[in-house]
């Protein structure tokens, strides 16, 4: 092959390339509809244009030729791609007839096998040659027969195609003008390009331009698809949503013609599609005048239209929106139709279980105003009906007892109410309850069951059931059908009994609940009366009956019984207050020991001390009357059984309260209370009654004062000796108005002191002064009155001390004068002892001396007067010294001087001295010791020797014949004994009582002999007394006299050392 | 042998001579000193073997001279009797002086006294 280049093949060149850019840009697309077709199109031009501008670069024919030849593939085969791309295009989703396809196809290959083979028929071309033009060299060819047959089927082929396409752009509105105005250029092209080349009007002959055209087609066509998104868009928007879609649409252009439609809109007319396109809408919606009339002239309009009636009716929602263009020009209406036959179906069901609830909330709302159970059950059966349309509601409560159903339908199976009383029926496994309880939500559909009525079956049809729930437990069931109307069940027939269900057995149990606490307030209340009225009661008999009598009364408590612990004999005693007939009783009380087995003992027992017999024997005074239950408590005190309440209700057979046990409990605890506090009343009424009596009838003052000192109770004495006549003038006065004022302050003092040390009991004296001016003298206690350790008050007993005082006021005086006189006595005495003694000395001293004859010797009568002086005066100093004795002993200021002495020196001194006396009288005085006498004793020797002068000297003086003898013994191991023993006169038995007091002397023993101070014995037996021993006489007038002296033996260390 | 010498004081000037005469009778040289205010001027020069002493005094009180005697070692050994009417001073002094004694006080008594008194004195002598 040779080339020669000419610059008139580049414009070929460039509409090969162009073109074959298309068909590349095409098939990136080839899903888009009609893409194929023009990418097979694109492809077709390239080739051509490619093959002609080979041809045109031939040097010599055969090359020429050759590429004619090959030109003839995209010669063929374009017009026919363009027209299926303009079928294609214009009418989405369909396909050629295969028929028609196989004819195309087979028609175009021919040509195409013609062309290649038109040397040996010269069909296409009669001859080939060399056609010079204007700088470029073409083959020229002469066509033959087929190439007229080609012409005329290319052209049907483009004509067939311009005429899809511009059919197309004459439809095509809006948006799609400018991908129109692209279309129509493409159809356009290869038309003005063949006529300018066959019309001879080209610039260029022989140079054939329809490869530039067909060029210009293709790259129109291109712009208009993708630079339109024709392909992407447009058919999608057809095939995926429009015709797919559920939603019906209706396009309807300003002439009111139906321009578009989809499938759902056809099958909702119920029409085809070649029977509305282009027809007016008012015709295609004949069916729907009304809507056509309304939605004639509007734009833009929402609403919803249904057909047809009941459980087929259908529903759409009916959309009109304008159409406009990208300028806003008005190009007609949509119309989008679509079906809400479901959610509007949903919706009314809502709307309907709506309402339901609603009637089910006023159905509730009714119910909870009523308080009686029965009626509660009735209305409950109403008003379902009413409100909830519900034919027959059956309503059905467990007894919890029994185990047993209790119900009815409220209505009969033709519909009319019921007030026949309730059926009961027992819950058996198979019964229909179970059913209901063991389903779902514990509440059952049945359709085409049998529907019962009291047992009998009826009809069929469907009927629902439902528990009583309380929330935790099923106490009935609910079942309900529409037999009577025969509606058919709603969606929510289960769930809606469900719900009554609960609601109605919450409303049951609730009622229940405020019906047993209404029972337990009103028993409270009762309860409470009852005490009350009981507590003015103060007769225990009494009490005890109006305690049974009222229990029955308020309580509605048939028979109580009321038995009292007797502690003592282990009894209980009481009474049933009515019989097993309900007649109360008045016998008297029964007793019965507290055995080991006996009742009480069970109830004492039990926990709380309350006992409740279920189905238990009735005892009537020991006898069995009947079953039922009973129930039984102590009579509580709080901290001990004084007996025992029983009570049961046999008469009326009303069951036991659900707090049965509670009650009666408390009833116990009551009682006991009130017995305890009455007996207790009683007993303090008496016991207050004994202390005021004895306070009240004291002799001594009893009073009481508070904190302050002011009187708060005064007894009568108190009152009448303070001057006044009633307690309440007392009352409120301080207890200092009435102490002697000179008296106040001590007594103040005093009793403040008690208060401050707290000092539990007091002893004081003082005087008070009456209102009447009196003044007495009280000896009073005080005691302080404390609560919880604070001193509250003073409580005080005193007396009327006033006669004591003065008693001893004198008695002191006197004590006082004589203890002051005895002591000026002795002082006297001490003093007239001293006097007499200086002048004794000198007369007894100046008698001596003459005695003595200092003064020369004397005559003997001179002698003898010097001698009685000098006795006179010893006697003088003898009298001198007694009177001084008895003064010191009086006044015990005599003391003893003990020292060892020899008493048998003591003896034989004085019987020296006194033997002189005794001769003179001629007495004989002798003296005996015994020899278990010790030798030297313990003692005051001067003052023994005293005592036995004054002894031994009496009985010289008192004897005038006789002996007068001194006898020394021991009576026994500790004591020693002086004995005198005379033949005197003897001391009469009366004057032995009184020889040993002072200054006595029995009657006329002073004679001139015998005279004495009268205090020998006295000061005798006073230092005996001192010495601790005892001195008796026995005496026997004119017979003599004994006079003995026992004394201890006397012993100290050194003396128990010796022995 | 000397003569025994008797220092007396006695306030009653009868009961003074009364002693003073028998005490010379039996033997001994007095001094009488009635208001007790002479005897401890006079004790060292007379130096007695007996003293005589009265309690109640004008001058002086006889429980103090006696003290006052036993108390200096140079009169301490001379024999004392007390002649006293007061019992109570009597008995206080009793343990002090050789002899107590009440008055009114026998001469027989007085001069067995002396002369038990005198035997002893002399025995030591």
């Amino acid at each position: 092959m040779q080339f020669q280049y000419t610059a008139y093949a580049l414009p070929l060149i460039v509409a090969a390339i162009v073109s074959g850019w298309v068909a590349l840009y095409s098939w990136r697309y080839r899903a888009v509809r009609g893409a194929v077709a023009l990418a097979i199109l694109s492809l077709a031009i390239a080739e051509l244009s490619a093959a002609y501008a080979l041809e045109m670069l031939g040097a010599d024919l055969p090359t020429k030729l050759f590429w004619g030849k090959a030109g003839y593939l995209g010669i063929v085969t374009a017009p026919l791609a363009w027209a299926v791309f303009a079928y294609n295009y214009a009418n989405p989703g369909k396909r050629l007839h295969p028929w028609l396809a196989v004819f195309l196809v087979g028609l175009t290959t021919t040509t195409l096998l013609l062309a290649l083979t038109t040397e040996s028929h010269k069909l296409i071309w009669t001859e080939t040659f060399i056609e010079q033009g204007n700088g470029f060299s073409v083959l020229g060819v002469s066509h033959g027969l087929w190439f007229a047959v080609h012409t005329v089927y290319s052209y049907i082929l483009l004509l067939a195609g311009a005429f899809f396409l511009l059919r197309s752009i004459l439809f095509t509105q809006g948006a799609y003008r400018g991908q129109a105005a692209a279309m129509i250029v493409a159809v356009a092209a290869p038309w003005v390009g063949n006529i300018i080349y066959l019309s001879g009007l080209s610039p260029i002959p022989h140079l054939d331009l329809t490869p530039f055209a067909l060029t210009i087609t293709v790259t129109a066509v291109t712009w208009g698809i993708f630079g339109f998104q024709l392909l992407a868009l447009s058919p999608i928007a057809r095939d995926n949503i429009v015709d797919e879609m559920k939603d019906g649409i209706i396009v309807i252009n300003t002439r009111n013609q139906i321009a578009d439609i989809n499938s759902s809109a056809l099958r909702i007319i119920g029409a085809s599609e070649k029977d509305v396109i282009g027809k007016a809408g008012a015709e295609v919606l004949g069916r729907w005048p009304e809507l056509v009339k309304k939605y004639e002239n509007v734009v833009e309009a929402s609403d919803e239209i249904s057909f047809g009636e009941g459980p087929d009716r259908l529903w759409y929602e009916l959309r009109l929106s304008p159409l406009y263009d990208k300028r806003k020009r008005f190009l007609g209406r949509v119309i989008t139709i679509r079906n809400i036959t479901a959610p509007k179906q949903a919706e009314e069901l809502q709307h309907s279980f709506l309402d339901d609830m609603k009637a089910l909330q006023e159905i509730h709302l009714a119910l909870s105003e009523i308080d009686d159970l029965d009626i509660l059950y009735m209305k409950m059966i109403a008003l379902s009906q009413q409100r909830l349309g519900i034919d027959r509601l059956g309503l059905f409560v467990v007894d919890e007892d029994t185990d047993e159903l209790h119900g009815t339908y409220g209505v009969d199976e033709h519909g009319n109410a019921r007030d026949e009383r309730y059926y009961h029926e027992p819950m058996s496994s198979l019964h229909w309850p179970w059913e209901v309880l063991n389903s779902p939500n514990h509440a059952k559909v049945w359709e085409n069951a049998e529907i019962y009525d009291n047992g009998v079956v009826v009809g069929t049809g469907w009927k629902t059931g439902a528990t009583l729930w309380n929330g935790h437990k099923a106490i009935g069931y609910l079942a309900c059908d529409n037999f009577v109307t025969q509606k058919p069940i709603r969606p929510y027939e289960s769930e809606l009994i469900s719900i009554l269900g609960s609601t109605f057995g919450h409303l049951i149990e609730r009622k229940r609940a405020e019906a047993r606490q209404k029972m337990f307030l009103n028993d409270m209340k009762a309860l409470q009366q009852v005490h009350l009225e009981l507590s003015d009661i103060d007769d225990l008999d009494i009490l005890y009956t109006k305690m049974i009598m009222l229990s029955q009364q308020r309580l509605g408590i048939d028979r109580m019984g009321l038995f009292l612990i007797d502690n003592q004999t282990n009894e209980i005693q009481g009474t049933w207050g009515v019989d097993a007939d309900g007649n109360s009783r008045d016998e008297s009380y029964y007793r019965e020991k507290i055995t080991p087995d006996h009742w009480s003992l069970e109830i004492s027992d039990s926990l709380t001390h309350t006992k409740l017999w279920e189905n238990a024997e009735i005892l009537d005074n020991g006898i069995v009357v009947g079953t039922g239950w009973k129930a039984g408590t102590t009579l509580w005190t709080g901290h001990q059984a004084i007996g025992y309440l029983m009570c049961d209700n046999f008469l009326t057979h009303k069951p036991a309260r659900p707090y049965q046990a509670e009650l009666i409990s408390l009833l116990g605890n009551t009682f006991g209370h009130l017995i305890e506090r009455k007996r207790a009343e009683a007993s303090l009424q008496e016991s207050q009654a004994r202390y005021r009596q004895i306070v009240e009838n004291a002799s001594d003052i009893i009073y009481r004062a508070d904190i302050n000192g002011k009187f708060t109770y005064i007894n009568p004495t108190g009152v009448h000796l303070m001057g006044f006549t009633n307690e309440a003038e007392m009352l409120g006065k301080h207890y200092l108005e009435t102490v002697a004022s000179n008296f106040r302050h001590r007594t103040k003092r005093f009793y403040d002191r008690q208060y401050i040390i707290k000092q539990k009991n007091t002893y004081q004296e003082f005087p008070v002064i009456s209102s009447d001016g009196r003044q007495v003298w009280l000896g009073q206690n005080v005691q302080l009155i404390e609560r919880d350790g604070e001193i509250v008050g003073f409580q005080a007993v005193a007396r009327d001390i006033t006669d004591l005082v003065e008693a001893k006021d004198s008695l002191a005086l006197a004590r006082d004068q004589a203890l002051e006189a005895s002591q000026l006595k002795s002082r006297w005495l001490a003093r007239v002892s001293h006097e007499l003694r200086t002048p004794l000395g000198g007369v007894l001293g100046y008698a001596e001396l003459l005695q003595r004859g200092v003064f020369g010797p004397l005559e003997e009568k001179q002698l003898d007067a010097a001698n009685q002086i000098i006795e006179s005066a010893n006697y003088l100093t003898a009298m001198v010294n007694e009177l001084l004795d008895q003064a010191q002993l009086e006044n015990k200021s005599a003391i003893l001087r003990i020292n060892h002495f020899n008493v048998r020196d003591m003896v034989d001194h004085i019987v020296a001295n006194m033997s002189i006396l005794a001769g003179n009288k001629g007495l004989a005085l002798s003296k005996t010791i015994a020899p278990d006498i010790p030798e030297i004793l313990l003692g005051d020797r001067q003052r023994l020797q005293q005592i036995l002068i004054n002894l031994v000297g009496n009985a010289i003086k008192f004897t005038q014949t006789g002996e007068v003898s001194i006898h020394l013994y021991c009576p026994d191991d500790i004591h020693w004994a002086m004995r005198v023993t005379d033949t005197g006169a003897g001391v009469p038995k009366e004057a032995q009582t009184y020889i040993f007091e002072p200054f006595r002397q029995i009657n006329n023993a002073i004679t001139r002999e015998n005279r004495g101070t009268g205090l020998g014995l006295s000061i005798t037996k006073q230092l005996v007394d001192l010495m601790q021993g005892e001195i008796t006489v026995e005496s026997e007038a004119d017979k003599g006299s004994t006079f003995t002296i026992i004394l201890p033996i006397l012993k100290d260390k050194e003396t128990e050392k010796n022995l | 042998m000397t003569k025994p010498f008797a220092m007396i004081v006695e306030d009653d000037p009868k009961l003074g001579i009364i002693y003073e005469a028998a005490l010379q009778q039996a033997g001994y040289d007095t001094y009488l000193d009635t208001d007790g205010d002479q005897i401890m001027k006079k004790l060292p020069d007379l130096k007695p073997t007996l003293i005589i002493l009265d309690a109640h005094l004008p001058y002086a009180s006889g429980a103090d001279i006696l003290h006052r005697i036993r108390a200096d070692e140079r009169w301490a050994k001379i024999p004392i009797i007390v002649a006293t009417a007061d019992l109570f001073v009597a008995k206080s002094l009793q343990g002090l002086a050789e002899y107590v004694l009440v008055k009114p006080v026998g001469l027989g008594r007085l001069l067995e006294i002396v002369s038990q008194l005198q035997d002893k004195t002399g025995a030591k002598l």
